[in-house]
């Protein structure tokens, strides 16, 4: 990078450092009251740092943020520690009733509406990396757009492809799902190789896969697609991928 | 910056000091028989706040800085960005994306020859990570001072330009961040991207390690 672009860098974070704002105890937070015996805050967000304080029950916490299942919760007494989504969940709001977590669970993703991921296999023998955007228009159907970049000996291939999904049992464990595409392709040759042309067709394909949900946000996902690739010569050449990923949904 | 440095300052000197002036400040201590279930219900003010409302911080954005080899081509500064997204304690998912300017190897040097063009030698990378925070704890600073902490490791895939030519790319490293607020950390990293290139003849695998530090925002 050039000197130039490191100052831009340098200057792009102390901009977005100086716009940060100092966050005193006047913002409001959501009160929750302690239920249970007692609850247990824990120095950092994590099973593995040490309790160093209850809040007993009948007292008030206010809970000043999350990250990945605990809660920073702070007493009334100014003590500020992490919780377990499990004990927060066991909380009464303020008007008694048991707090209402939103915590990603299976049944956010059988109603999830936008998916995004990354994989990696094979296409055509070379090694693929992919990336898409799916958006879950019913329980069943989706859209997607993927973006592909395979690295084999000779050449680059790169896709932009568009694909509609159908996934009949969603709510199985291990989910297949079918589809149809088509999108475009372009071919780069080596540039140690002698000089050959760029080339770009069109391409269609049907495509066939299983999704598995993981834990909290996070899925699995293989993939397989059966490409023809409609080439300006006089034959159409096929070509099939295979890909393992894992996505995160919203 | 100034800023910056206030808010750090003030982080601190509200870390060291927060339990004498939290003995101090609540008036509810003072009043003793209102316990605080009372005090809070008899506040007319209050509005429920959704507890799904909450600020979730799984989202990291941070920016490196470090020495990158560049097998035949030299040691050189490297510099970086990434984007990740904590899916669990344990786990995290991450895209980042870094350059490098390469130098003449030493053949060239010796010979006058020159392999690459100018343009050639500027080396980019991409890679997709899947990330695990191995031996997350707390790290202590002399008898003042704790800080959370995390030694991680993390494996993916990824591309790399350099000569003209993108290639395939397998990364793996690890690193020790320490989390200095909720939304800040800093990181110190060891990587390496490794990949085939025939470039000097005969194909080969080429490893190139790279080692940097940065800092993040969690948001």
């Amino acid at each position: 990078m050039t000197k130039v672009g490191v100052r831009v860098w340098v200057l792009l974070w102390a901009f977005w450092f100086s716009g940060m704002p100092i966050k005193v105890s006047a913002e409001s937070f959501a009160r929750v009251q302690v239920a249970d015996p007692f609850i247990e805050l824990h120095t950092g967000p994590g099973r593995g740092f040490p309790i160093f304080y209850v809040a007993e029950q009948g007292e008030w916490v206010e809970v000043l943020r999350q990250k990945t299942g605990w809660y920073r919760v702070r007493l009334e007494n100014g003590k500020e520690g992490w919780v377990h989504r499990r004990q927060m969940a066991r909380t009464l709001a303020p008007n008694q009733e048991q707090v209402a977590l939103h915590d990603p669970d299976f049944q956010e993703y059988l109603d999830r509406t936008w998916e995004f991921g990354v994989g990696h296999g094979d296409f055509a023998g070379a090694a693929v990396i992919s990336a898409y955007g799916g958006w879950h228009f019913t329980r069943n159907l989706s859209l997607e757009m993927t973006l592909t970049q395979a690295l084999g000996n000779f050449s680059e291939v790169d896709t932009a492809t568009l694909s509609l999904l159908n996934e009949p049992f969603p709510e199985w464990r291990v989910s297949p799902f079918f589809g149809v595409g088509g999108g475009a392709l372009r071919v780069q040759p080596r540039a140690t190789l002698v000089q050959v042309v760029d080339r770009q067709d069109d391409v269609v394909f049907v495509t066939a896969g299983v999704r598995s949900y993981l834990t909290r946000r996070f899925l699995v996902r293989l993939d397989y697609r059966s490409f023809v690739v409609l080439t300006s010569r006089n034959d159409n050449e096929d070509e099939e991928e295979w890909k393992i990923g894992f996505s995160i949904f919203f | 910056m100034e800023n910056r440095i206030q808010h750090i300052l003030l982080a601190a000197s509200v870390l060291l000091a927060g339990p004498l002036l939290a003995a101090e400040e609540p008036p509810a201590s003072d009043n003793g028989e209102t316990t605080a279930a009372e005090t809070v219900i008899s506040d007319p003010e209050r509005t429920p706040v959704d507890i799904a409302d909450i600020d979730a911080y799984d989202v990291e954005i941070g920016v490196q800085y470090g020495l990158m080899n560049v097998e035949d081509f030299g040691t050189n500064p490297v510099v970086g960005g990434w984007i990740a997204y904590h899916v669990s304690e344990d786990l995290f998912v991450q895209a980042e994306y870094g350059q490098s300017t390469t130098e003449p190897t030493s053949f060239e040097r010796l010979s006058g020859a020159q392999l690459l063009t100018d343009d050639q030698r500027d080396l980019q990378y991409y890679d997709l990570t899947l990330g695990f925070n191995l031996l997350p704890g707390e790290g202590f600073v002399w008898d003042k001072w704790a800080f959370n902490s995390d030694f991680y490791v993390l494996a993916g895939v990824g591309s790399t330009n350099f000569a003209d030519d993108n290639r395939f790319t397998v990364t793996w490293g690890g690193g020790y961040k320490v989390i200095l607020q909720d939304w800040l950390a800093i990181k110190l990293e060891f990587r390496d991207h490794f990949y085939d290139i025939d470039l000097l003849g005969e194909a080969k695998t080429s490893h190139n390690l790279s080692y940097h530090a940065g800092f993040s925002v969690f948001f």
